[in-house]
């Protein structure tokens, strides 16, 4: 087999721009997607589950809100190491990065922001352990790129709330076993939005997987329902109020999807580039054809950009500087160049990119939602338009 | 119970290595923890949790770059490192090296000491064998089993027509072989605790040898060359019209080309 002059996984040694810790998780996680999860995922996808069985030794890894104090059992580890997770974990599947995005960036992150000591403390423990297993539920089934016109309403009463309405695309939804509920109070406008942790079981709770998805097919997806569903005042976010709650929370994952994006790129590309030294027609290697090459050469040229966009945009957030507009900038185009790669991959292959055990397909098909969800890509070009002109398109 | 593990670095399994000059071009190529070493070191931290009241010291002979690899076994679990690096040891063999590490390892009090079958690299399979000897410990050797009760020790090791048992009384050093355990991954937790662990730089002269017995110049068998294994021929496949025509030609080749019957 030909051999590449260059290393083809790491051209501008992007590696050497972390910490040496930094570097030790990422080898740690990507040690364990290929030892562990890689040899699963097939029979998951397939079957549309997502292979639980794994969950501890994701806790015991320490990929849940690994950015938390230690004293809820977390890390306490930096903002790019959490990028470099990210990436470790969707080099596998955007299934996998989704769990921890969500467990992560959208439930233990309000909690520990939002939350008072006494849920902080109940809840943090648990679910950096995967003890319990956390869903968000924002997106309703008339309100998806705009969350502020949600319907969900939380009506005070004796002791608390009851709450009422419904939430469409809830990743973990039927696995979860608290749910962070963003609801409006009373009629109010979209300043009244609160969060509410609402725990499984709860009387009028009840939730729907949706079965028959092509994309995402390892990660559960849900429909969640709440008819007079009455949340003890306690289980209020108290810290919080207005859009911005889970608009910080979605600022969270979307950091860590600009980098799980290049992971899953990293992957297909390499495949691709394995696949294309290896298979022969007329009489030579595929690779070394000009427009093989041409392909091969734009992905790997645009995967060293879209990491250098993660470590900037790490850096940033270190230092709590990253705003939401460098966020959405690099979630979009991140994700969308992951999704060009992965069908630019697929084609390499020829019939054999088609397949589940080639994987590259199951990427592609994968990143169809992730270019839809924490803000789809068209909304992320408005809220870069709106930073760039002072004029908001969305409305109107 | 202080338990050590020895651990070496050799070139990663998985990179591509050349033979320059009769020598192989470790230049570029990435060092990692001997694999043999990787059982050794969740074997103790295995054994120092069951005994509870127990720690782990890793020692390593190496040089500047090893502090990125010994930090990688402490955040494994491993409680503190003793790293022996000294320009004389280049070259050393394993009686010598073997040496270094009793005087490094006697003054901790240890009850066991583990280390991995053997390196990858040069596999001589014989430093934990000759550190037992020159500490005057047992030695169980490619263990596949550990029980440690009190003073005494219980440890298998798979033969090639079953299953071995020893038992023997501690101090005592054991190498593992694969199977043993599964080593772990280091946790974010680990690796985030690591950096606060220490790593002991020791030199010949901080314990109290002398580079003319223990330093490569001084060595009994030295490492002087290697080849790569030599290019299989490429196959070669017989055509013909019939089955006859085609035995007859392979007779043919077999006997006037290979010369084999
Ligand atoms: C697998 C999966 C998992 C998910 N997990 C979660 C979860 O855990 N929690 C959660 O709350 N939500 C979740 N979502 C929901 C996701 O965030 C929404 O799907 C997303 O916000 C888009 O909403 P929508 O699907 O209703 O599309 P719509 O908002 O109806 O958009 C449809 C199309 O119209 C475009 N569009 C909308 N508005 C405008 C505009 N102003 N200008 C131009 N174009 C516009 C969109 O870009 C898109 O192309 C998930 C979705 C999926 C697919």
């Amino acid at each position: 087999m030909p051999q590449p002059k260059t290393d083809p996984h790491d051209i501008y040694r992007i590696m050497e721009l972390f910490s040496d810790e930094e570097r030790l998780i990422h080898d740690s996680v990507l040690d364990w997607v290929k030892e562990r999860f890689l040899p699963l995922i097939e029979e998951h996808y397939e079957a549309g589950t997502f292979p639980l069985e794994l969950l501890p030794e994701l806790a015991e890894l320490g990929v849940f809100g690994p950015t938390l104090p230690e004293k809820y059992g977390c890390a306490e580890a930096s903002y790019t190491a959490y990028g470099l997770i990210n990436q470790a974990l969707e080099y596998g599947d955007s299934g996998l990065r989704s769990f921890v995005s969500v467990q992560s960036g959208l439930v233990m992150y309000p909690i520990y922001a939002f939350g008072s000591e006494a849920q902080k403390d109940r809840w943090l423990p648990q679910l950096a352990s995967g003890k319990a297993i956390g869903c968000f539920g924002l997106t309703e089934p008339n309100h998806g790129s705009n969350p502020g016109g949600m319907e969900t309403i939380a009506t005070p009463v004796e002791g608390g709330y009851r709450l009422n309405g419904a939430k469409a695309w809830i990743t973990n939804g039927c696995l979860a076993d608290v749910a962070v509920i963003w609801a409006k109070v009373g009629d109010g406008d979209s300043k009244s939005i609160r969060g509410f942790l609402v725990e499984k079981g709860t009387a009028g709770f009840s939730t729907a997987e949706y079965k028959k998805k092509l994309s995402l097919r390892a990660s559960v997806t849900s429909e969640l329902f709440l008819k007079d569903v009455f949340v003890p005042e306690e289980n209020m976010l108290p810290n919080v109020q207005g859009l911005k709650g889970p608009l910080s929370c979605l600022n969270q994952a979307r950091y860590g999807i600009a980098w799980g994006a290049m992971g899953s790129a990293m992957f297909t590309f390499e495949t691709a580039l394995r696949y294309g030294l290896e298979r022969e027609q007329f009489g030579r290697p595929i690779a070394g054809f000009q427009l093989q090459q041409l392909k091969l050469s734009e992905m790997a040229t645009d995967i060293v950009k879209g990491r250098l966009v993660a470590w900037r945009l790490g850096q940033l957030r270190n230092a709590g500087e990253a705003t939401p507009v460098q966020v959405s900038l690099a979630k979009r185009d991140n994700v969308n160049t992951a999704l060009r790669i992965a069908r630019t991959a697929r084609t390499i292959m020829g019939g054999m990119g088609i397949m589940l055990e080639s994987h590259v397909m199951r990427h592609a098909n994968n990143l169809e939602s992730v270019y839809t969800y924490e803000g789809t890509h068209d909304i992320h070009h408005l809220i870069l338009g709106e930073a760039l002109t002072g004029l908001a398109a969305y409305e109107g | 119970m202080k338990i050590v593990v020895i651990v070496k670095e050799v070139p990663d399994t998985e990179a591509k290595i050349t033979i320059n000059g009769g020598k192989p071009d470790l230049s570029g190529v990435k060092m990692i923890i001997n694999p043999y070493d990787e059982y050794a070191v969740e074997e103790a931290i295995q054994q120092a949790d069951k005994l509870g009241d127990s720690s782990v010291t890793v020692v390593m002979i190496g040089d500047d770059n090893s502090k990125k690899n010994l930090t990688n076994v402490l955040a494994l679990g491993a409680e503190d490192a003793i790293l022996v690096k000294d320009a004389a040891l280049a070259g050393s063999d394993p009686l010598q090296l073997a040496k270094v590490l009793k005087a490094a390892i006697e003054p901790l009090g240890a009850g066991m000491v583990l280390a991995g079958r053997q390196g990858v690299d040069h596999d001589w399979g014989m430093t934990g064998i000759a550190l037992a000897e020159l500490l005057g410990w047992g030695h169980v050797g490619l263990i596949t089993g550990l029980e440690i009760s009190g003073d005494s020790f219980k440890a298998t090791s798979d033969g090639d027509n079953g299953k071995m048992t020893f038992e023997g009384s501690l101090p005592a050093v054991f190498t593992t072989d694969k199977g043993i355990n599964e080593p772990r991954y280091a946790s974010l937790k680990g690796i985030m605790a690591a950096k606060k662990k220490t790593v002991a730089e020791k030199s010949l002269a901080d314990l109290g040898l002398d580079a003319a017995v223990v330093g490569g110049a001084a060595a009994k068998v030295s490492f002087v060359g290697a080849d790569l294994p030599p290019q299989k021929q490429p196959g070669r496949i017989i055509d013909g019209d019939s089955v006859q025509a085609k035995v007859a030609t392979l007779v043919d080749a077999l006997r006037n080309e290979a010369k084999v019957i």
